[in-house]
């Protein structure tokens, strides 16, 4: 017999006693401003966003829910708001490379400045330039020069004519230029009248016509040198028009910008770039053929042509208080680098600086930005193009086609942006884990790892502050206040979810959830606050929301189509308990499990294994159960058993080890050949010595048997044998426990195999005297008899193939 | 002041090209000219025998801007000449076939001046083209031209080319008799909602006062811009580079502007002048 209790009542589950708080409801107390129970995180956020030191930048590990978002992006409020306000950003167009735009640093406010000063200096340069080469004092200059130039070809040729002239020689045009004649009473000599003219005027007609062709020639020859000198001293008198003009423009701007060299320099490539284009400003030359009494038609500006001498603002903190903070919420590549887009214009793709656009990383620049890990690796090469900005301390922008040389397209390479901010990833704790392991950049980039915790402990100064954080969030989503009762009951079904009566839950999400639903039952039932009722109700509700598939596989059962038994005895057969998480529900019910033996080589086969149906875990649980019994029973013996364990009715994959104890029981129970009480069932893991170890979901996993005894009906021989080490992870529902108050059901706690099998049998399982051997009638000797004979039996069955051998 | 009989209504242009390629844009402006005021087009090629005699002397030789010269040779000369003269009447034909005007042409062969008075008498306006010569534009105008300018009774159009008619009309107003012809055929010509500029040319102010209410009183109901300068050349050239582009009448009487200065201000005004006699 055993002397092995139940668990009393009290240690079924937390109990939280409402008087232990001193408030009525929750809307007296004080708002927590601190962050619970992430003492590490915190410090690590605070040291991560501290220094500034490249390389630091953070990774938040922790499951979701636990409030990483949160945490951090308050942090970095509270921490951004003492910080400068980060600088403005613009490209301008380079005049010297058109496909670098150059990218200028402006303090905050002053990049829409510069942007508007250099449109309106666009706008007073096409008023001013127009004006002044349509003033009377630059028409006078250029006509002076025009005719100074036309006078010296005219010179040429009136001296010419002239010298024709005194020789009765005329310039005739001609249709394709000129020709010397000679003329009579002024008229064209004709070809009769030449014939008829002696040989010597002839002759010198021809000679002075020869000469005078001479000068014409040398004259004609002068045309294009003096025609480019026009040009180049009409040249010489726009510029220097144009520079006074454009000199007094940009002065102004010289003044406002004169603290920041980088403007200036490029005010004077602007200047230089504008005296070289001067027609871009100017109207068009007057003259064009119109219709008679019809509208004169006049050439607009060239609008991509001024286009170059706008500003691009691609960052404008003129608005912002404090360092930016960013958060990204779809990383994709070109939103984290920034893109540069193009227009469709003629069948082709054009692009000019104007088209530059920032990313995140350069929204964030001087500041913090923060993303999601998991959604940053989700997105093509945008974790790499992240790492190598990092990496390089500055931002190029550039497509992925360009980043991955599979465009060779000509387009623009923008100076880069120098980068100083930190990046924060969030994600889970696996992630950080697997990059740290496979990513050498990572450790490299990321060197403050802020981790979460998913529990924290439910002492009072825990419980006072938890109650506190309650009413912040209800404060917060305007929900009604909570009283003490749903205080109390708030905090047990968090260590619920914590899955431990020593610890409360931090998934501030699952928290939240529950009560925003009881507020919406406490409205649904007119209350004007939140009882313990209501956020029963809510809890209730979610499960009722999720439970149809646990209630279809109760119905199985309790139909026979799954056969369980919950009363009397079985030889190697055990109920063994098993989970299900479906979403965020997981349910617990049983499954039977059953071994038999033979005589064999030593083997126990896990049938789940064979077929492969049993992950590793189960199978190590397996093979850890075989080493018990090898270890225990074969040590000075050959073990000529051959085993077969299953769990029964199960056709999809078994995974983990929290069945092993109930395997071996059912193993013991089939070599002892004694009954199994089929009212108990039984979770836990076993290592080879025969300790039963702690096995997760202890709660599911009684409630499952309860419910299964229940709707059957309990005898009061039901219950559950747990693990010892699980007593402190009991949180069971309120009917189970009212169940084991009225003795209907038991649960123990178990912490060795001889003390788990002596109460699935009823018989003690024996320990061994001084000369090795177990008690008679002990489980553990009649095992060890059976195995004895087994070996014996398989010796003389040895034994006989050799005889008929040698016969 | 009483309107001059025959520039009551221009009923007849004739428009005289030549060989040289200035001739286009008084053809083009002649022919939107009779288009709008529904008058008829007399095209007259004239073939110029100083030319043809030029050609046929034995040391002709031709000078292109480029310093490419070449012999010159009667019947090149004549196919050239026959070749121009079928250009320009097919230009006239399409010209004159978009605007739905009506049109003749013919072709003249002597002294240019001398063919185009004889045309001239048959119709109402004159249209030359000039060209003041890339080289040489100071003092001269073609010899044709300036014999046209001296003897013709008609209107004449002169476009420098390259322009084209344009509004405003500018009227360079002296008091002559011409200038009050100038004054009517620009009243003519005008709309009148649409505004034109009238140059009171006078060395006295007082005389400008008094012409300015002269053409006052005539141009009533004509919406008028009046400027003022000195009667010179050089004062009249600086006054038309500050007016808009637009066509001018210019009085071809010598009380206005002697001969010479006409011919200055001609070649140098690069606008489309109607000189009026």
């Amino acid at each position: 017999m055993t002397d092995i209790q139940p668990l009393a009542p009290a240690r079924l589950a937390l109990r939280i006693d409402p008087a232990q708080f001193h408030f009525t409801t929750t809307a007296e107390l004080d708002d927590l401003t601190d962050v619970l129970g992430q003492a590490r995180a915190t410090e690590a956020i605070r040291f991560g966003i501290g220094i500034r030191r490249a390389g630091y930048n953070l990774f938040v590990l922790g499951s979701p829910g636990t409030g990483r978002h949160t945490v951090v992006r308050r942090f970095l409020e509270q921490q951004a708001a003492t910080e400068a306000v980060a600088p403005d950003w613009v490209y301008v167009h380079s005049f010297v490379q058109p496909h670098r735009p150059h990218i200028l640093q402006l303090p905050a406010g002053w990049g829409r400045r510069l942007r508007d000063d250099m449109q309106q200096l666009i706008e007073d340069l096409l008023a001013t330039i127009p004006a002044v080469f349509e003033s009377e004092q630059y028409r006078a200059r250029r006509h002076e020069l025009e005719e100074e130039l036309k006078a010296r070809r005219e010179h040429a040729f009136e001296e010419l004519r002239a010298e024709a002239e005194n020789h009765g020689i005329t310039l005739l045009r001609t249709p394709s230029g000129m020709a010397f004649a000679p003329t009579r009473n002024g008229e064209v000599i004709s070809p009769e009248e030449y014939e008829k003219l002696p040989e010597a005027d002839k002759k010198r007609t021809e000679e002075v016509i020869a000469v005078l062709e001479e000068k014409l020639e040398r004259i004609i020859q002068q045309i294009q040198p003096w025609r480019r000198e026009g040009l180049q001293r009409i040249h010489a008198l726009d510029r220097e028009v144009m520079q006074s003009a454009v000199g007094q423009l940009l002065e102004e701007l010289h003044k406002t910008y004169h603290e920041l060299p980088a403007v200036l320099s490029y005010l004077e490539t602007v200047q230089q770039a504008i005296l070289d284009n001067a027609d871009m400003f100017r109207n068009e030359e007057e003259g064009e053929g119109v219709n008679f009494l019809g509208m004169t038609l006049r050439k607009g500006k060239d609008g991509e042509a001024l286009q170059q001498f706008s500003v691009n603002l691609l960052i404008d903190n003129g608005d912002t208080h404090g360092a930016p903070v960013i958060a990204e919420d779809n990383p994709t590549f070109p939103a984290l680098i920034g893109r540069i887009e193009h227009l469709a214009q003629m069948g082709t793709l054009v692009t000019d600086f104007t088209l530059i656009k920032a990313g995140a990383l350069h929204h964030a620049n001087g500041g913090y930005l923060v993303l999601d890990a998991m959604k940053v690796l989700m997105q093509p090469f945008a974790w790499e193009g992240l790492k190598r900005a990092l990496r390089a301390g500055a931002l190029h922008i550039e497509s992925l086609g360009q980043a991955l040389s599979l465009v060779s397209t000509v387009s623009l390479e923008p100076e880069p942006m120098p980068l100083d901010l930190k990046v924060i990833l969030v994600g889970e704790p696996l992630l950080y884990y697997l990059l740290s392991h496979y990513d050498p950049d990572f450790a490299e980039l990321f060197k403050v790892a802020a981790d979460f915790s998913e529990e924290m402990p439910c002492d009072a100064n825990g419980l006072q502050l938890y109650a506190r954080l309650l009413a912040t969030m209800v404060k917060r989503e305007q929900l009604l206040p909570l009283d003490r009762t749903a205080v109390a009951r708030t905090l047990e079904l968090s260590a619920r979810l914590a899955e431990d009566a020593e610890k409360l839950s931090l998934h501030m999400r699952d928290i939240t959830d529950l009560l925003r639903e009881a507020d919406y039952w406490a409205h649904d039932a007119k209350h004007t606050i939140i009882t313990r009722e209501d956020i029963q109700r809510a809890y209730d509700a979610k499960v009722y929301r999720a439970d149809h598939l646990r209630e279809r596989v109760y119905a199985e059962i309790e139909r026979g189509t799954i056969l369980i038994d919950t009363q009397n005895t079985k030889v190697g057969q055990v109920n063994g308990l098993s989970v299900i998480g479906l979403g965020q529900f997981a349910f617990g019910y049983p499954t039977r499990i059953t071994a038999s033996v033979q005589l064999g080589g030593g083997e126990v086969i896990d049938i789940q294994r064979e077929v492969e149906l049993g992950g590793p875990i189960h199978s190590k649980g397996v093979m850890i159960l075989e080493g018990f019994v090898g270890g225990r029973y074969a040590a000075e013996q050959p073990l000529a058993m051959s085993a077969r364990l299953t769990f029964e009715q199960t056709y999809g994959e078994v995974e983990g080890d929290s069945a092993s104890s109930a395997e071996l029981y059912a193993l013991l129970s089939a070599l002892a050949t004694m009954p199994i009480k089929q009212s108990l069932a039984v979770t836990g893991s076993v290592n080879q010595h025969g300790e039963i170890q702690a096995i997760g979901g202890v709660n599911e996993k009684i409630e499952g048997f309860f419910d299964i005894c229940r709707q059957r009906g309990l005898t009061g021989e039901q219950g559950v044998l747990i693990p010892a080490a699980n007593v402190k992870h009991l949180l069971l529902r309120e009917d189970v426990i009212q169940a084991c108050a009225a003795k209907q059901f038991h649960v123990y706690a178990i912490e060795t195999i001889d003390a788990g099998i002596a109460l699935l049998t009823g018989v003690p399982a024996g320990e061994r005297d001084a000369s090795g051997e177990y008690p008679q009638g002990s489980i553990n000797q009649l095992v060890a008899a059976r195995l004895a004979a087994m070996a014996q039996t398989a010796r003389e069955f040895a034994q006989v193939g050799k005889d008929k051998e040698l016969i | 002041m009483n309107p001059t009989p025959g520039l009551q209504r221009i009923r007849r242009i004739l428009v005289a090209v030549d060989a040289c390629t200035h001739s286009v844009s008084a053809l083009e402006a002649a022919v939107q000219l009779a288009a709008q005021l529904h008058a008829e087009l007399v095209g007259l090629f004239v073939e110029d025998t100083n030319l043809l005699r030029l050609a046929a002397l034995p040391f002709a030789r031709e000078w292109g801007t480029t310093t490419l010269v070449r012999r010159m040779e009667s019947t090149t000369m004549d196919r050239a000449l026959r070749h121009q003269a079928q250009q320009m009447q097919q230009l006239l034909a399409r010209s004159a076939a978009q605007h739905q005007v009506r049109w003749s042409f013919r072709v003249a062969r002597g002294e240019i001046a001398a063919q185009v008075r004889q045309v001239a008498e048959e119709v109402d306006l004159v249209t030359l083209g000039i060209n003041p010569w890339e080289y040489t534009n100071q003092l001269y105008l073609e010899t044709a031209t300036r014999k046209l300018l001296r003897d013709s009774l008609r209107p004449m159009l002169l476009l420098p080319q390259g322009v084209a008619l344009q509004s405003p009309l500018i009227c360079l107003y002296t008091g002559t008799p011409a200038a009050q012809h100038a004054l009517e055929l620009a009243k003519h010509l005008s709309a009148p909602h649409q505004p034109m500029t009238v140059v009171i040319a006078s060395n006295d102010p007082q005389n400008a006062l008094r012409l300015r209410e002269q053409a006052a009183q005539f141009l009533a109901e004509q919406a008028v811009q009046w400027q003022h300068c000195q009667l010179t050349v050089a004062a009249i050239l600086a006054r038309l580079r500050l007016l808009p582009a637009g066509t001018v009448l210019l009085p071809a009487d010598a009380t206005s502007l002697p001969e010479r200065e006409r011919d200055m201000l001609l070649a140098k005004s690069q606008r489309a002048v109607i000189v009026v006699q």
